[in-house]
């Protein structure tokens, strides 16, 4: 399951994200919908442990508590940029596997 | 790991042109630096257990020791031999200068002839083969104004005897004003040194008495000479270093998203400064090995120059190469600690940012 507590995020004195808190059961399926700018990016960032939130927290059940960030976004996060991301020396099944490196 | 050595080959070239050149330059250095030495120490060590120098006089080359105690110090038990040196050097024919050795007869077979006999006579000389090619064998040779017989033509292990030319002490005596620059006295058997060394002294109060070993251990050229070579050795080091360093700084931030997206898929920060290391590692290798063969092949080259007259001898010898390794690796991994950490400190934000 997935919690998200009192969240508050703020890039410098701007207010992006203010007091969010909600749970997302496991193996459902949830679309997050918003304005451009809206602060959709943001949140999606800070719940895939890339960006650390200005106040709150992001809690995994049963993962959060015995393992690190890195390891939590090397083995349960998957993410897709809105933007692509690719090594341009690797090849596409290389560009794969970096996660099990 | 190769993949991306190839891919940014630019890179890759200069980081190993400027390892090669710096690697070089230090085994350039340090070989020759030690070489001069060990020829020069090997010198006095042939049939040389303990050297006696003028009292307070640092420099074989300024000292001056009276031979009339040789004779005392050959009725002392247990010594084999003595011999007279006197190290000059001058003008010899076309050649601005050479080593110009004066040894007492005893002596004179340490020197391989190739050619013709042993000078004995006051205007004898014999040349040693490096400088008998530079002149195009001469029968005669001025040195000093004075005009010598060339009667033997001579071959040295230690390399830049053969770039001088040997004359009789006598002769030598007059010509550089001095008795002898020092005495080699050889033992019957090693283990009597000190003792030998406490009689000797007795013989005067202006001579300096020590074990050749100890001599060169202390002796102020040699000093001067190992440490300019770890001086310009260490700048070298410092240079590759530096290279290392801009390179790769420029490296990693050509390859900032590729260390971003690692970050952002949790490959840990250990694994990528690791990798990094890894990398620059193998380049250094790389490095290491061509600028062993290049400097074979210079220090090969320079030996036969007869321009220098054999001074240029060094030997790259298994602790100096290994030492020369660690040294390189240790350069590169410092050199590259700073952009790997840079690397590893890659926010996966900058992915976000990208795309809006
Ligand atoms: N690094 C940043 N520094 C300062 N402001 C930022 C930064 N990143 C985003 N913002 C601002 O925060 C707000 C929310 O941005 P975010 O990218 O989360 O919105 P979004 O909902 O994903 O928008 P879009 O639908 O256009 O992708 C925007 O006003 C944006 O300009
Ligand atoms: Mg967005």
């Amino acid at each position: 399951m997935l919690k998200v507590e009192d969240l508050s995020h703020f890039y410098g004195r701007e207010k992006i994200l203010d007091n969010i808190n909600f749970e997302l059961k496991d193996k459902s399926f949830t679309i997050l919908t918003g304005e451009s700018g809206s602060g959709k990016t943001t949140l999606l960032s800070i719940i895939s442990t890339l960006l650390k939130p200005t106040k709150g927290r992001v809690i995994f059940t049963d993962i959060s508590k015995n393992n690190s960030l890195d390891t939590i976004r090397n083995r349960y996060i998957g993410f897709i940029f809105q933007f692509h991301y690719l090594i341009s020396h690797l090849t596409v099944l290389e560009n794969i596997k970096i996660v099990t490196t | 790991m190769f993949k991306s050595l190839i891919f940014y080959k630019y890179k890759t070239i200069l980081i190993l042109i400027s390892s090669i050149t710096a690697i070089s330059s230090i085994f350039l250095i340090t070989s020759l630096s030690g070489g001069i030495v060990t020829m020069y120490s090997n010198m006095l060590r042939s049939d040389g257990d303990i050297i006696i120098t003028q009292k307070g006089v640092a420099d074989t080359f300024f000292s001056d020791v009276n031979r009339t105690i040789i004779p005392k110090i050959k009725d002392i038990n247990g010594v084999k031999d003595v011999y007279g040196v006197i190290v000059g050097a001058g003008a010899i024919g076309t050649l601005p200068i050479a080593g110009i050795y004066g040894v007492t007869d005893n002596r004179m077979s340490r020197y391989r002839l190739l050619e013709g006999t042993y000078p004995k006579n006051i205007y004898d000389v014999m040349i040693g083969k490096k400088i008998d090619t530079i002149l195009n064998h001469p029968k005669e040779i001025t040195i000093f104004n004075k005009k010598f017989r060339v009667v033997g033509i001579f071959k040295s292990d230690i390399g830049f005897e053969n770039g001088g030319v040997v004359i009789t002490i006598d002769s030598a005596s007059k010509m550089f004003h001095k008795s002898a620059s020092f005495l080699l006295l050889s033992l019957k058997k090693l283990d009597n040194s000190e003792r030998i060394i406490d009689k000797t002294k007795y013989l005067s109060k202006d001579i300096e008495v020590k074990s050749t070993s100890d001599f060169i251990q202390n002796y102020n050229q040699f000093k001067i000479i190992k440490i300019s070579g770890f001086v310009i050795a260490s700048i070298s080091f410092f240079m590759g270093f530096l290279s290392i360093v801009s390179i790769m700084s420029i490296v990693i931030n050509d390859r900032r998203y590729e260390f971003g997206i690692k970050r952002a898929m949790g490959i840990s920060k250990f694994k990528i400064i690791f990798s990094v290391l890894l990398e620059v590692i193998i380049l250094i290798f790389i490095a290491y090995i061509i600028a062993y063969g290049l400097s074979i092949f210079l220090l090969d080259f320079l030996q036969h120059i007869d321009k220098f007259q054999g001074y240029l001898s060094g030997e790259i010898t298994l602790t100096l190469g290994v030492t020369i390794l660690i040294g390189s690796i240790i350069m590169g991994v410092i050199g590259a600690f700073i952009p790997a950490l840079i690397a590893s400190n890659i926010d996966p934000i900058i992915l976000i940012h990208q795309g809006n």
